[in-house]
């Protein structure tokens, strides 16, 4: 039972660390744009590789968004 | 790089858009008409990301604005426009009061408030879980007061920090003199965490650390979606772009143009306005005529003519064709600054009247104190021992939990109703004054008359046919943006137009070109020379003289006689108050069905009138879409703007009508049901506190029973408040709130 | 409009972002997914050697090969060498890909892999050797090998912070979230699970119960979820449902997961309230797991055509059903009168497979088979993974269903005080079936080691890219 000294502290510190985390996450801005950053795994721009190969589906990628936001 | 975005290198004018943030980034709010179709926003977000230095950005679809925070020393200012512009995307930069969002910093501050006091409730509610059980499982006494004091510390940050506001405006509304719901919410925090303090600290006793974070909570998150609902609204709210331009073009001494900030113009400076922009700021006519678009001013939509010499006023666009002034105010010092100023007097003036749950909840507090102070007196006088406990224990049920939780039920479920009906709330407390209102001031053109081209009833002379007659027109109409021609291109939609080339707008009124191989003209009487230039129809005529004549007259919007009989059925009294001339109005208000009209009034007699029904003991709501309407609307108890309505009119209206004033009744019918239910969630929940009032003092309620109690009385305020509902009026386009709403 | 969009992100100029960089990433991410195939292949391979010896006990009984000495390698094994790696590799690419960027330091990611791979071996040795700590389950380890992980751990998340800080977008993405949550919260669970305080009698158990079901999790968890959260996206090629229920779903996560380790140790001696808030916990938990359960599922809508159109897809799809119905059947499993019944019963076996199989490593498996193409340019082929994935997935189904229906009978046997061998001669059939399941899971990864040569070293396949072409339909 004496572990319970242990863990409840540990469980208040971490509830007390995982406050500050979201303080600094709503002081950055991260949850006024709850809506753009879905976006974010789309844009990143497919740089061409050694052999100067292009993936062909990444290419695609923002264009069709486009036509997913369009419907 | 184009010179309109160079331009935008200059301090002078950079420091009018861009606001310093602490992390040394630059932000700025742009005005982006392409985003108002969702394909092309996504095209501009993406272009964004892609450009080096551009930290963040928030695009709001429906305002068509987007907030861009970016490293100006990677990416100057006028590299950012010139790359939206050859995105096709023209972002026009808005001044950087704009950038300046209280209502998202409120926002911020609750959403943390809220996430103490939900992890900490959690935990609290934890201990205290352990506690009630230890009447099942016997718990050993150490064990149980090792609970009491994890539930005190777990309690300390939700009472401490996340209930600060609680606190802060009670004590505002007490300085005030107008208590409202805050105090019996603070008095209530306070008593039992000091009593449950108390109780730990001396080891005997019931503790309510887990009811009141709880209560806090529970409070908090209504009153975080009520301000959400408010933020989205507002923003939605927030439409179109500056009224007055941030730029203005100069006339140097050499007689050259120069590009310089509107609010470095002074008194006797000349400018140019070219077509279709606005006047940055009052001035005096140069040019021998001029016809601009005064509907920001006015509301109403009819192209005005001036001759040289003539007063034109800041925010008026010009039409056909570019014109010259001399500056005679400043920016700061111009008309529409000045209605602005009119109006924002008006509202302090107005929200000086205060909080409307002030009564109840001052009645509220008394009837609790009184029970508290019964029950402390009987046990003191049977057995004092249990004096604190039951008196305690009265307070914990007495907490106005779902009293608190009432209305900001109503007003979040009101909202998001409404939000789907294409109404925005621009001001919450307009709700209730929409339900209590019994006078409706009417504002007329562009409110309930719009212009009209009347196609039908159109005159051809010299054997040109209908149809022949409306190409030609359209013609040279589709290169103009006069609402008037507009109409003219509109009408000849489907029929072939015609090549036309060489046209030219000039100054005065008119369009000239060459259509079909043959030299035309359109345009108003006075431009077709021989023709009596009092007429408001249109013209089109060749070399040997008039071909056809348009019509123009003012009618009455499709549904505006319904909609002010449907508001007359619900007991609202319609009156017309207009600037318009008295025959015009006249004609309007038989058609409409309204007894009460006034004509030739000026802002200020709007104004007056409106001062004059409140004091006179009636609650108005005014309805207009114009510059000159701002202070009737900020004055009035409850305002309408509908669609189209200018940005001076939206900033001083509480509510949107997105999709025209048909929505009016439909509000008022909301409004009187949300009214009725937020009634019955106060009833309700005084039933519930007052009635366990006896028990608790009899001390047959124990922690965990107030502690379910609170939580189902809350939950029955929320579900009755779902009970608002938009009626079976036909639908109308919806909102993209759903969109963005977390 | 595809020409329109390109040419408009052409009008910036070119990332800071280097080829080098793209190349080293992809080094990384490779390295990673090698070395985590390995401890797949190995972990498996002793997993069904020990299926086997539930039904011949005597086979290969030798002193390093008895089944108290294989089964903590077969579990740590998979635990820390295949799904650790694996999804620390993917987290890599993920973070520096959906950031913008380029990776803070690639000698720290080198580090952390070998850092990983030391604690990997010299735990199946020391286990091996008869050096078991004795702990309750994942921490047989002696405790100086569990703190050569926690330095990998520490590694790992000091460069994925850093990489974070330098991203180009203010808003961090939210697998991002989840990824540098699972990292921390792992680092503290690891520093208290080795801790010398109060290791001992019902310490030990309540201590366990912390560790063990948080680094579930709170560790592949989080670190599957944001490999959902980026890989289907990119898959699909369009974005995530509800950017905000992810948000409140995580957030969520923090408040319910902390207290239901305890769930393990229903009926055990532990305190009864301990055992009931962990219950409320595990129910609790269900407003997470739904919300991101509906928010991949809606993420995929308009693409169940009842025919599999990508593998990496379909891979993700088994993962997220398994992650939802998995959590679900943990929750009602904490429920006292259904844990009675299948508590100690290898139903518990099932559900860790269910968990750890089904939703972990399909999601492992998913992420790369969409990503790794893309960072290596190479891709497997289409009859490979079709022949992974139906291999996999009968597998798992096999192996679940029969110790779920098993479980069941040899718990009842229990509780109704039947003779302890009653329960092994019912639960019979059931071992056998258990073993035809593990074979075929054995098989699929035969198959995956073969995928995973054609996307790194070997000759590409013939599979089409991960990310799929939209069509109007779907979208």
């Amino acid at each position: 039972m004496n572990a319970l000294l242990i863990l409840i502290p540990v469980t208040l510190v971490l509830a007390i660390v995982a406050v500050g985390i979201f303080f600094w996450a709503v002081n950055h801005a991260q949850f006024e744009d709850l809506d753009s950053p879905k976006v974010l795994p789309l844009l990143d721009e497919e740089a061409p590789h050694k052999d100067g190969r292009v993936d062909a589906g990444s290419r695609a990628a923002p264009a069709s968004v486009d036509k997913h936001a369009a419907s | 790089m184009s010179i309109d975005a160079k331009l935008w290198a200059r301090p002078a004018l950079a420091g009018q858009v861009l606001r310093r943030r602490r992390d040394g980034r630059a932000e700025i709010a742009l005005h982006v008409a392409a985003l108002a179709q969702p394909r092309r926003a996504l095209q501009f977000e993406q272009m964004l990301h892609a450009l080096p230095g551009v930290a963040s950005m928030s695009l709001d679809r429906v305002a068509q604005r987007a907030r861009v925070v970016f490293d100006d020393a990677r990416l100057p200012l006028p590299a950012l426009l010139d790359a939206c512009a050859g995105a096709a995307c023209e972002a026009q930069p808005l001044h950087r009061d704009r950038l300046v969002d209280r209502g998202r910093a409120l926002a911020n501050a609750s959403l943390k408030r809220l996430l103490v006091a939900g992890v900490f409730t959690m935990q609290a509610m934890m201990f205290a879980l352990v506690l009630y059980l230890g009447a099942v499982n016997p718990l050993d006494a150490s064990t149980a007061h090792l609970f009491r004091w994890l539930g005190l510390l777990s309690a300390i940050p939700v009472v401490g920090y996340a209930a600060l506001p609680f606190y802060r405006d009670a004590l505002a509304g007490l300085r005030a003199g107008r208590p409202g719901i805050d105090v019996p919410v603070a008095l209530a925090i306070v008593f039992i965490f000091s009593a449950s303090v108390v109780n730990a600290l001396r080891g005997s006793g019931e503790i309510y650390f887990d009811s009141i974070s709880m209560f806090v909570f529970v409070l908090l998150l209504g009153r975080h979606l009520q301000l959400r609902a408010h933020v989205r609204h507002r923003a939605l709210g927030e439409l179109a772009a500056d009224a007055l331009p941030l730029l203005a073009q100069r006339r140097s001494g050499d007689g050259g143009l120069e590009t310089v900030a509107a609010a470095e113009l002074v008194a006797g400076d000349r400018v140019r306005v070219a077509e279709g922009e606005a006047v940055p700021c009052d001035g005096v006519l140069e040019s021998a005529r001029a016809q601009t678009d005064e509907s920001l001013l006015s509301g109403e939509a009819r192209a005005c003519v001036h001759r040289h010499g003539d007063a034109i006023s800041a925010g008026s666009v010009a039409l056909g064709g570019p014109l010259e002034l001399r500056v005679t105010r400043e920016v700061g010092a111009s008309a529409t600054s000045v209605l602005a100023r009119l109006a924002a007097q008006a509202h302090a003036a107005r929200d000086a009247a205060g909080d409307a749950d002030a009564p109840a909840a001052r009645r509220f507090v008394w009837r609790v104190l009184v029970l508290a102070i019964a029950t402390a007196a009987f046990w003191l006088w049977r057995d004092p021992a249990r004096a604190f406990d039951a008196t305690v224990a009265v307070l914990v049920v007495a907490c106005p939990c779902a009293f608190g939780l009432a209305a900001p039920a109503v007003l979040t479920r009101s909202m998001a109703v409404l939000a789907r009906m294409g109404v925005l709330v621009l001001r919450p407390a307009a709700l209730p004054a929409m339900a209590e209102a019994d006078r409706v001031l009417f504002d007329k053109t562009g409110t309930l008359t719009e212009p009209a081209l009347r196609v039908d009833s159109m005159e051809t002379f010299r054997g040109t046919s209908q149809a022949e007659a409306l190409r030609l027109a359209a013609a040279l109409a589709q290169a103009s943006r006069h609402p008037l021609a507009r109409a003219v291109a509109q009408a000849a939609d489907d029929v072939g137009i015609p090549e036309s080339a060489e046209i030219v707008v000039t100054s005065g009124g008119g369009l000239q070109g060459r259509v079909a191989g043959c030299e035309l003209k359109l345009g108003r009487g006075g431009f077709i020379s021989d023709i009596d230039a009092d007429d408001d129809a249109l013209w089109l005529s060749n070399a040997e003289g008039p071909l056809a004549r348009f019509p123009v007259v003012e009618t009455v919007r499709a549904q505006a006689a319904a909609v002010v009989a449907a508001l007359r059925a619900s007991g609202l009294a319609p009156a017309l108050v207009s600037g318009d001339a008295p025959s015009r109005v006249r004609a309007a208000a038989e058609r409409l069905g309204i007894d009460d009209w006034s004509a030739r009034q000026s802002p200020a007699d709007k104004l007056a009138r409106v001062q004059r029904e409140r004091t006179a003991g009636r609650v108005v709501l005014a309805v207009g879409d114009g510059g000159n309407d701002a202070a009737a609307l900020a004055a009035a108890d409850v305002s309408a703007v509908p669609a189209g309505g200018t940005d001076l009119a939206r900033s001083h209206a509480d509510l949107a009508l997105l999709s025209g004033i048909a929505g009016l009744p439909r509000v008022r019918e909301l409004a009187l049901r949300a009214r009725a239910i937020l009634l019955q969630n106060r009833r309700g929940s005084l039933v519930w506190n007052l009635g366990a009032v006896p028990f608790a003092a009899l001390g047959f309620v124990p922690p965990w029973l107030a502690a379910i109690g609170m939580s189902a009385s809350s939950l029955a305020v929320v579900l009755n408040s779902l009970r608002i509902r938009a009626g079976q009026e036909p639908r109308t386009p919806s909102l993209p709130l759903h969109e963005r709403t977390a | 409009m595809a020409v329109t969009v390109q040419d408009l992100s052409r009008t910036g100029p070119t990332p800071i972002r280097g080829e080098q960089d793209d190349h080293e990433l992809s080094s990384i991410f490779k390295a990673y997914t090698v070395s985590a195939t390995f401890w797949l292949i190995f972990g498996t391979a002793v997993g069904l050697l020990l299926a086997f010896k539930f039904g011949a006990p005597d086979f290969w009984a030798g002193k390093y090969l008895t089944f108290g000495r294989l089964r903590p390698i077969h579990t740590n094994d998979v635990f820390y060498g295949w799904a650790s790696i694996a999804l620390v590799g993917t987290a890599y690419y993920v973070t520096v890909r959906s950031c913008g960027t380029k990776l803070y330091s690639t000698a720290l990611a080198w580090a952390g892999l070998w850092l990983f791979n030391i604690a990997a071996i010299a735990g199946t040795i020391a286990l091996d050797l008869g050096y078991n700590w004795g702990d309750l389950e994942y921490r047989e380890w002696p405790w100086p090998i569990r703190l050569v992980f926690l330095a990998a751990l520490i590694v790992t998340v000091w460069n994925i912070l850093a990489t974070i800080a330098r991203r180009e977008s203010q808003d961090i993405y939210l697998s991002n979230w989840y990824i540098v949550g699972g990292l921390l919260w792992t680092c503290i669970i690891c520093l208290v699970a080795v801790l010398p305080w109060y290791q001992y009698g019902l310490g030990q158990v309540t201590i366990s119960g912390y560790f063990m079901h948080n680094a579930v999790g709170m560790w592949f968890t989080p670190l599957a979820l944001g490999l959902f959260y980026y890989a289907i996206p990119k898959v699909l090629n369009r974005p995530i449902y509800s950017y905000a229920l992810g948000v409140l779903a995580f957030w969520t996560n923090l408040v319910f997961y902390p207290m239901l380790g305890a769930h393990h140790f229903l009926f055990s001696p532990l305190p009864w309230w301990l055992q009931t808030t962990a219950i409320i916990c595990s129910v609790g938990m269900l407003v997470p797991v739904l919300g991101g359960g509906a928010n991949y599922l809606l993420t995929m809508r308009g693409r169940y055509h009842g025919r599999i159109e990508s593998y990496p897809l379909a891979f993700l799809f088994v993962g997220v059903l398994c992650y939802v119905f998995g959590s679900m059947q943990g929750t009602v499993e904490a429920l006292r009168s259904l844990q009675a019944i299948w508590h100690f019963t290898s139903f518990t076996v099932g559900h860790s497979h269910f968990t750890m199989y089904g939703f972990v490593t399909f999601a492992a498996w998913g992420g790369i088979y969409a990503l790794l193409p893309l960072a290596t340019g190479k891709r497997p082929g289409q009859l490979g993974m079709a022949v992974h994935f139906w291999l996999a997935t009968t597998g798992v189904a096999i192996y679940v269903i029969s110790l779920s229906i098993g479980g069941t009978i040899q718990g009842l046997d229990w509780v109704h005080g039947k003779p302890f061998i009653q329960s092994v001669v019912d639960m019979e059939p059931y071992y056998l079936w258990r073993g035809v399941g593990g074979i075929l899971m054995f098989l699929s990864h035969l198959v995956f080691v073969w995928n995973v040569w054609r996307m790194t070293a070997g000759k590409p396949g013939d599979a089409p890219s991960p990310i799929m072409q939209s069509e109007e339909a779907g979208a």
